[in-house]
């Protein structure tokens, strides 16, 4: 069996390409598709065995060891977004971050209107008319940065509405055998480009383009 | 030592067949969007060029398949003629009359450990090359599954039948190689007992 070493370089199939701001989908998934475990509510965020899916962000380097070099990356790339466009099923879970994430204005996509609790948190904004006026306000409000889209049924109709730019997935080596998965039936094919792969032991981080 | 590899196309919303699948329809609308990978055919060696042809090399180095009913039908038991290797099939019911012209196919009516030690002990110290979703999800809950090889295609299907379905209990993996290329991302995965 060749190649059990992992390389923590990549080929970047971007380098080069003048950066244009982009909303790209941030998401650790399991090989079949999950990116929450049962029983997901506020509560149980993420349901049963959330944290497998996000062990590669550092809970599982040794003690004082720091982010792995992936996780850093993708920390700095995540704080570099400019807005944050996420489901109102996501953000109830984690109670809106707080009402913070690092700072910038964070977009929820719901056809009701917000709870009480966000009252109190003048960075979030409900947007109850679709996801092209979700994504509109969100990429007005970046700048020349990117968005940031979290959950999945966000992703679902950013991907209809094709308003979705990029896919950053990062591919955790287990099946969850239930659970939320990320994509469920689209109206129709969706073509990819793979932008980048980093193969780490933890995670296959893979980052796609779509095609238009 | 010889393992059991699970060798599949899948999108990456985790659909390894299109929409109407069937005898007529070998792996539904659509499915030649997840093989395009192999089938960009180099003139003079008839095989792909680079990595692909590197992994097909690979499948055809096993020394048995093992795939489920569902996936042969499709295919007329690819004519009783894969890579020249004993295939066996599982399934509850016997085979169908076309059988008895396949000399290489075996049917296996005795579930998955069974037809998996027949196809192990035919592949010799060879790999057995392992095929269609049923006959995964069997061989996962059996324990019998050592290695998964994903081609995982830039594209997501929207529908289909999917490769992984309800599993009874989590299954970790560990990722033992990555080939990426424009086409698809080549992941190996051992699976941790």
């Amino acid at each position: 069996m060749p190649g059990l070493q992992h390389v923590e370089t990549h080929l970047d199939r971007d380098h080069g390409r003048p950066k244009v701001p982009a909303s790209v989908l941030y998401m650790s998934m399991s090989l079949d598709g999950y990116i929450a475990g049962p029983n997901d509510e506020p509560g149980n965020p993420g349901g049963d065995g959330f944290a497998r899916l996000h062990e590669w962000y550092g809970d599982s380097q040794p003690p004082g060891a720091g982010p792995s070099k992936a996780s850093a990356e993708f920390l700095d790339e995540m704080n570099a977004a400019g807005a944050v466009l996420a489901g109102r099923r996501t953000v109830e879970q984690v109670d809106h971050w707080g009402g913070d994430v690092h700072g910038v204005p964070i977009f929820v996509l719901s056809h009701r209107p917000p709870g009480p609790c966000v009252a109190n948190y003048p960075l979030v904004t409900y947007v109850a008319d679709g996801i092209e006026s979700a994504m509109a306000q969100a990429k007005s409000a970046a700048g020349n940065r990117n968005v940031s889209v979290l959950g999945a049924y966000t992703a679902q109709r950013a991907l209809e509405a094709d308003v979705l730019d990029e896919l950053q997935v990062h591919q955790i080596p287990v099946l969850f055998g239930q659970g939320l998965r990320l994509f469920g039936i689209l109206p129709s094919r969706v073509e990819l480009e793979i932008v980048r792969v980093i193969d780490t032991p933890e995670a296959t981080h893979i980052r796609y383009r779509v095609r238009r | 030592m010889s393992a059991s590899v699970l060798y599949m196309s899948m999108s990456l919303d985790g659909y390894i067949a299109g929409p109407n699948d069937g005898p007529g329809n070998p792996g539904g609308d659509g499915f030649m969007r997840l093989h395009e990978w192999l089938a960009t055919m180099d003139g003079e060696s008839g095989r792909p060029p680079g990595p692909a042809g590197d992994l097909l090399d690979e499948m055809e180095a096993t020394g048995a398949v093992l795939v489920g009913r569902r996936t042969a039908e499709q295919v007329d038991h690819y004519k009783g003629d894969h890579h020249g290797v004993p295939i066996f099939v599982l399934s509850h019911r016997p085979a169908p009359p076309s059988v008895a012209n396949y000399p290489l196919v075996t049917y296996v009516t005795d579930g998955v450990e069974n037809a998996m030690a027949q196809a192990k002990a035919a592949a010799g110290d060879r790999d057995v090359m392992v095929h269609g979703a049923d006959t995964v999800a069997r061989a996962l809950e059996a324990g019998v599954l050592d290695e998964v090889q994903i081609h995982q295609i830039p594209v997501l299907f929207g529908g289909g039948r999917r490769l992984f379905e309800v599993l009874p209990s989590r299954v970790e993996l560990e990722i033992i190689r990555v080939i990426d290329t424009p086409e698809a991302t080549h992941i190996r995965y051992r699976v941790r007992r």
